[in-house]
C-alpha cells in the first residue's frame, strides 16, 4: 500500500538577525539554513494494516504524512502509495485516499455539516443512493444525528472530529492518514473514535496510518508502531516489541512479614545486577533489566529465602519509554 | 508621567521594529507609489498637450502637486482602522482593555511608530526616487517647506483620527471591510489626492471647505507649492489643527461609549 | 471535466452569502464607489478641457466603462489570487485543497468567489451604453458576442498575471508587495493607451499587456476600427498569458512546503 525508499524532505530556513541593525541587514542579506525534516526513511505498509506513526514535535511526522498524501513533493527518494506516485498523479491518487488533520478542519466552516458531506459526495463522485446509505451508517456509528444541520463553526471539538472522520471516509478510501485525530478530546470521545476506526478497518479493509501523541490510541488500534526522531525512523515493529526492546526495566515491590535489611538483600542477590531500596523496614523495591535478569529468578530467590507477604511486578509504561527515547536517554 | 512616556516610547519602538521585518513590502512600496504617480503624470502630460494652463496650474505645477500629494500619503497613511476592526472582531480588544494602559493611546503610539518608520523607509527614499523620475519642482521657499512639514504632521493627526473612528465602527457592525474600503476610496478623492480640489466644480468646492478631508492632502500640498501664503496659510493650518482636535475628541468619546457598551453587554 | 463541481461550489457560495446580506450590500457599494472615483477623475478633468490627446469625454467614458467589466469579473472570479499567499500557502490551507481530487487552483478560485464586484460590471455596461448613445453608435447584431469573447480574453490576461504573482508565494516567505504593484498598474489600462508616450504604450501592450483589458477591446465598441487588429488579439493574448501564469503556478506548487513539520 505504501512503499517508500530513501524518502527525504529538505527545508531551507531563514534565520532572522537580532536587533534593529540585524533587521536592517536582513533586508538585503539573508541567512539560510538547510534542515532535513525527513531523512532517508524506508517504510512499507501493507493493505489493511493499521500503523501508528509516532515521534516528538518537529521529528518529521507531519512532513512524512504530507509527502505520503501528495501535499508535499519529496526532495528525493522513491515513493509509491496505493499504486500512485502521490504528487505526480495527485487528482487520481486523492480519489482513493482520505486525510484528517486534527488541528485543521477540512469542512466548510459556514456550511451545515450535511451540506459539507453532500459537497464532498459530489467532489468524490459518490452515487446518490450509495452516499445516502453510507452517510446513514456513519451517522449511526458516530452518533451524529443531533448536529447534522449545524454549521461546522458551531460544533464542539469532539463533534467536529467525528465529522472530519466522516468527511475523510465517505468515499471509502483505500488508505486514510489520520494526523492527531483524538487531540484535545475527552476519554469518551476518544473511545468512540477508536471503536469507529477499528470497525471501519475490519469492515472495509482500510489501511490506516495514524500519528498521535496519545499512545493509548496506538495501544487500542495499531498492531504496528513506527517511530521517527530527527527525521529518521528509529523503530519499526510491534508495540509489544517496542516495550521489549526499550521497556526492559522492571520493578518488583515486595512486602515482608518481618523487617529486612538492605545489606542482606544485596548479599542474596550479589551475583545478579539488581538494585535494592528499602523505603520501609518491611518493604523493599528491586529495579533491574529483564534482559539481564529473569524476573522469575528474582521472585524465586525472594520466596525461597524471605518471609514474603506480597509481590507486585511492573513493566515500564510505554509513555515513559517513548519519553525516554524522545529525551535521548535510550540509545537505539 | 515618566513611566507613561517610557511605555509610549516602548510601544513606538516595538511598532517600528515590527515594520522592519517586512522586507519587500516597503521596497516595492516605493515603486508602487511611483507607478501611481506615473499613471497620473502620463495622463496629465496627455491632458496638457496643446494647452499650458488648466485650472490656473501649469503642467509642472500639476505634476508637482500629484507627486507631493502621493509622497505625503506615504507618511500619513496607516492601517489603524483595519487593526482596530480586527481586534474587535477577534475579541482581542477585550483582552487589551484588561491591560493597564489605555487601548486607544496604545493604538495611537503604534501609529506614531509606524509613521516614523514610514518617514525613514518610505517617504524619504520615495521622495528621492520620485524627484529623480519626474519633473517635480522644489518647494516654493524654505518657509513653505517648513510649514509643509508642520502641515503633514497635522494631516497625519486628522487621517489617524478618521481611521480610529472608522475602525471603531466594528463595535457596531460586522462588515468593516467594506466600510474601510469605502473610506479609503472617498478620502483619496475628497482629500484632493486624485485631482486638486481647485479643479472641482465650485459648488462642490464650497461643500468640501466644511469637511475635514482637504486637510489631509490638498492643504499640505498647496502649502508646498506656495499657493497658500499669509492669512490663507494661517487659516488652513488652523482648520487642520481644529479638525485633528475635534476628530480625536470624537474618537475618544466614541471609544468610551463603545467600552461601556462592551463592559455592560460583555462584548 | 469538473463542470458539476463548479456548479455545486457556486450553489454553496450563494447559500453562505445569503446569511450575510448586509455585507453583500456594503461590499457592492464599496466596489461601485471605487469605480465612481475613477469616473469622477474623468468628469472633473473634462470640466476643464474639451479633449485628452484627441479623445473626447464620451469616448473616454466608453473605454472606462469597458474596462470596468473585465475588471469586475476578475475581482469576482480570481479574487482567490489575493489570498493564495497568506491564507493558502503561509497558513497552510493549501493542504486541505491538495487532498481533494479536484484541480487545486480551480478549488481555490471557486472557494473565494465573490459576487459583489459584479455591480461594477453592470455600472461599466451602463457607461458604455451612455457613451455609445451620446456618440450615436447603434448596436450591431454581432457586438454582444464579440463583447463576451473580448471580455473573456481580458479577464484571462488579469487571471494569468495574478495567478503567476500569487505563485511567487511559494518562494518568498514574507509578504511581497509585487501584487499591489501590478494591481496599481491596471489603472493604466483604463484610459486610451495611445495617449501615453511610446515606451509606456509599448510596455502596456507587450510586456504587461493591460492595454488588452481596457483600451484595445474597449475602442472597438466606440468604432475605432483602426485598433480592431489589437482588439482581435485580446483573446489570444489572454490565452497565452493565462497559460503561462498557470504553468508558473504548477511549477511553484511543486515547491510547496506546507506549514509545521
Amino acid at each position: 500500500m505504501i512503499e517508500a525508499l530513501g524518502l527525504t524532505k529538505e527545508f531551507r530556513l531563514f534565520q532572522r538577525r537580532e536587533g534593529v541593525m540585524g533587521a536592517v541587514r536582513d533586508l538585503w542579506d539573508r541567512d539560510y539554513q538547510t534542515v532535513k525534516a525527513v531523512d532517508q526513511i524506508d517504510l512499507k505498509v501493507n493493505r489493511g494494516e493499521m500503523v501508528g506513526y509516532i515521534g516528538a514535535n518537529g521529528a518529521g511526522k507531519s512532513t512524512t504524512i504530507k509527502m505520503l498524501s501528495g501535499i508535499l513533493v519529496p526532495s528525493s527518494g522513491h515513493l509509491v502509495v496505493n499504486g500512485f506516485v502521490p504528487h505526480k498523479e495527485r487528482v487520481e491518487f486523492c480519489r482513493r485516499i482520505g486525510v484528517v488533520f486534527g488541528q485543521r478542519s477540512q469542512l466548510w466552516w459556514d456550511l451545515a455539516v450535511s451540506e459539507s458531506f453532500r459537497l464532498l459526495s459530489r467532489v468524490y463522485r459518490i452515487p446518490e443512493s450509495v452516499y445516502r446509505q453510507r452517510l446513514d451508517r456513519f451517522v449511526e456509528l458516530l452518533e451524529m444525528a443531533d448536529f447534522l444541520h449545524i454549521p461546522v463553526r458551531k460544533l464542539s471539538l469532539g463533534q467536529r472530529m467525528r465529522c472530519e472522520l466522516t468527511a475523510a471516509l465517505l468515499h471509502h478510501p483505500d488508505l486514510v492518514f489520520l494526523d492527531e485525530p483524538t487531540i484535545g478530546l475527552d476519554v469518551l470521545a476518544k473511545d468512540r473514535i477508536r471503536r469507529f476506526l477499528s470497525e471501519i478497518n475490519q469492515e472495509l479493509g482500510t489501511t490506516v496510518l495514524l500519528t498521535t501523541h496519545d499512545l493509548s490510541d496506538i495501544e487500542a488500534l495499531c498492531s504496528r508502531v513506527v517511530m521517527i526522531d530527527k527525521g529518521k525512523i528509529v523503530y519499526d515493529g510491534s508495540l509489544g516489541k517496542l516495550q521489549d526492546s526499550f521497556g526492559q526495566g522492571r520493578t518488583i515491590k515486595v512486602d515482608f512479614s518481618a523487617p529486612v535489611n538492605l545489606a542482606e538483600l544485596h548479599a542474596s542477590f550479589g551475583h545478579l545486577p539488581v538494585r535494592w531500596e528499602t523505603p520501609e523496614s518491611r518493604r523493599a523495591i528491586a529495579t533491574f533489566s529483564a534482559k539481564e535478569v529473569a524476573p522469575a529468578e528474582v521472585m524465586k530467590i525472594l520466596i525461597d529465602q524471605y518471609p514474603v507477604l506480597d509481590i507486585a511486578i511492573d513493566a515500564t509504561k510505554i509513555e515513559e519509554i517513548v519519553k525516554e527515547i524522545y529525551q535521548g536517554s535510550v540509545m537505539v | 508621567m515618566n513611566a507613561w512616556l517610557k511605555l509610549q516610547y516602548e510601544v513606538i519602538r516595538i511598532q517600528f521594529m515590527k515594520m522592519l521585518a517586512y522586507r519587500v513590502v516597503y521596497f516595492t512600496g516605493v515603486f508602487n507609489y511611483a507607478i501611481n504617480i506615473g499613471a497620473y503624470y502620463f495622463l496629465w502630460e496627455a491632458i496638457y498637450r496643446h494647452r499650458s494652463l488648466i485650472g490656473g496650474l501649469t503642467l509642472e505645477q500639476m505634476v508637482t502637486y500629484v507627486a507631493v500629494a502621493w509622497i505625503s500619503r506615504t507618511f500619513y497613511f496607516n492601517n489603524v482602522d483595519r487593526e482596530i476592526a480586527d481586534d474587535v472582531r477577534t475579541g482581542k480588544v477585550a483582552v487589551e482593555l484588561a491591560r493597564p494602559y489605555d487601548y486607544l493611546t496604545f493604538k495611537i503610539s503604534g501609529a506614531l511608530g509606524e509613521a516614523l518608520f514610514r518617514l525613514f523607509f518610505f517617504t524619504v527614499p520615495g521622495s528621492i526616487f520620485v524627484y529623480l523620475l519626474f519633473p517635480v519642482a522644489w518647494p516654493a521657499s524654505m518657509a513653505s517647506f517648513g510649514w509643509f512639514g508642520l502641515s503633514i504632521i497635522l494631516s497625519f493627526a486628522v487621517n489617524n483620527a478618521i481611521n480610529l473612528l472608522t475602525g471603531m465602527t466594528a463595535f457596531y457592525t460586522l462588515n468593516t471591510t467594506g466600510i474601510i474600503r469605502a473610506k479609503h476610496i472617498s478620502i483619496d478623492l475628497l482629500s484632493g489626492l486624485v485631482v486638486p480640489i481647485s479643479l472641482f466644480p465650485e459648488g462642490l468646492q464650497l461643500w468640501l471647505k466644511w469637511l475635514p478631508f482637504q486637510s489631509i492632502a490638498f492643504v499640505p500640498t498647496m502649502i508646498y507649492t506656495g499657493a497658500l501664503q499669509g492669512d490663507a496659510l494661517v487659516d488652513a493650518l488652523s482648520r487642520q489643527f481644529l479638525w485633528a482636535l475635534l476628530l480625536s475628541v470624537l474618537a475618544w468619546a466614541l471609544f468610551a461609549i463603545a467600552r461601556r457598551k462592551m463592559v455592560v453587554q460583555g462584548g | 471535466m469538473d463542470r458539476e463541481i463548479v456548479w455545486i461550489y457556486l450553489q454553496q457560495y450563494v447559500k453562505t452569502k445569503l446569511a450575510y446580506r448586509a455585507d453583500f450590500i456594503i461590499e457592492s457599494t464599496a466596489d461601485l464607489l471605487y469605480q465612481a472615483v475613477s469616473l469622477a477623475f474623468v468628469l472633473i478633468v473634462f470640466t476643464q478641457v474639451p479633449d485628452i490627446a484627441g479623445w473626447t469625454r464620451d469616448e473616454i467614458i466608453g473605454i472606462v466603462g469597458y474596462f470596468m467589466v473585465p475588471f469586475a469579473l476578475f475581482n469576482c472570479l480570481f479574487r482567490g489570487s489575493w489570498y493564495i499567499r497568506d491564507q493558502y500557502i503561509v497558513e497552510g490551507q493549501l493542504d486541505r485543497v491538495l487532498i481533494r481530487p479536484v484541480n487545486p487552483l480551480l478549488q481555490i478560485y471557486l472557494e473565494m468567489i465573490e459576487l459583489e464586484p459584479l455591480s461594477g460590471a453592470v455600472f461599466g455596461i451602463a457607461l458604455m451604453g451612455y457613451a455609445r448613445s451620446r456618440l450615436g453608435i447603434d448596436l450591431i447584431w454581432w457586438e454582444p458576442f464579440v463583447f463576451v469573447i473580448l471580455v473573456a480574453g481580458s479577464v484571462l490576461v488579469y487571471g494569468g498575471i495574478f495567478t503567476a504573482l500569487a505563485a511567487t508565494g511559494f518562494w518568498a516567505e514574507g509578504r511581497s508587495g509585487v501584487s499591489p504593484l501590478i494591481y496599481n498598474l491596471t489603472g493604466y489600462g483604463r484610459y486610451p493607451v495611445s495617449i501615453y508616450k511610446g515606451a509606456v504604450r509599448w510596455v502596456l501592450t507587450w510586456v504587461i499587456p493591460f492595454a488588452f483589458v481596457g483600451f484595445y477591446p474597449g475602442a472597438l465598441f466606440l468604432r475605432h476600427d483602426e485598433l480592431a487588429l489589437y482588439a482581435g488579439l485580446t483573446p489570444i493574448v489572454g490565452l497565452i498569458i493565462f497559460g503561462l501564469g498557470y504553468r508558473y503556478w504548477i511549477y511553484g506548487l511543486s515547491r510547496y512546503r506546507g506549514t509545521g513539520s
